[in-house]
């Protein structure tokens, strides 16, 4: 204080004012903190673990849904439509089904990983709240 | 007039830091994922273990890369203290389904119990 009282006194201020420059990093700063802590997009599958559901009773009930090399959809062995999956999915579901709408996936090798998520996504859209893959 | 040089060289090391350090973990491995509807959001926060592949085929166990022969491995070990939780999967769209379903029988081989799959939101 005593400092710089006797510097204004003396002649013009020599210090570089650094205020403005404190106040642009300081807020850069807390903008980065906010957006760091950022959130991955995702869809969840389960597996299939040996000697669990997959042998019995569970698999029975879900449909299976098989989207061939070809691109064709079956559910349950049946050829399916894109346009009649929703169809078809509300008869497995119908309103007020009370477990886990399920579903069981499989696909060929040969089709690409995008038209795979397209077609889990579309089951997902259509109400099918968890999907396990085989 | 209090000092406030100080305060500012912190922030601005702060600053740079950040600024070099959130676009790696922001991404994480660059992956171009497919995109869908309906995606459930992952918090960073839960740190699960991120498989990811490029679409040259290129595999990453969270951010160290990896050779086919010594993912299962590595990604045992990166799993451990995970247990129960499922591994994150980021696969480049355009890998054919195959790829995508040794790596979910690898994730399978080490007790994972499910995956999650990438994708971006559809705009």
């Amino acid at each position: 204080m005593a400092r710089r009282r006797r510097l204004k006194s003396a002649g013009p201020e020599s210090e570089i004012n650094i205020t403005p420059l404190g106040d642009v990093s300081l807020s850069l700063l807390l903008g980065f903190l906010i957006i760091t802590p950022i959130i991955t997009e995702t869809m969840s599958a389960t597996l299939p673990q040996e000697g669990s559901g997959v042998a019995a009773g569970a698999v029975k009930q879900d449909p299976i849904v098989v989207l061939t090399a070809e691109g064709t959809i079956l559910v349950n062995g049946k050829e399916t439509l894109e346009e009649e999956l929703p169809a078809k999915l509300a008869e497995f579901f119908p309103p007020g089904y009370k477990a886990d709408r399920k579903v069981m996936f499989t696909g060929s090798g040969e089709v690409p990983y995008r038209d795979i998520i397209r077609l889990l996504d579309l089951l997902k859209v259509n109400g099918v709240e968890a999907i396990g893959i085989r | 007039m209090p000092d406030i040089t100080p305060i500012v060289n912190v922030a601005l090391v702060l600053l740079i830091v950040f600024m070099v350090v959130t676009p790696m973990i922001r991404e994480g491995i660059e992956v171009e994922t497919p995109e869908a509807e309906v995606v459930e959001q992952l918090s960073e926060a839960e740190q699960n273990v991120v498989l990811a592949v490029q679409a040259d085929g290129t595999m990453y166990v969270n951010l160290k890369p990896v050779k086919s022969h010594t993912l299962e491995s590595e990604l045992a070990l990166a799993y451990r203290g995970h247990e129960g939780k499922p591994v994150v999967i980021k696969g480049a769209q355009n890998l054919p389904y195959k790829d995508i379903l040794t790596l979910m029988d690898i994730c399978k081989g080490i007790g994972a119990p499910a995956v999650d799959l990438v994708a971006r939101k559809l705009k």
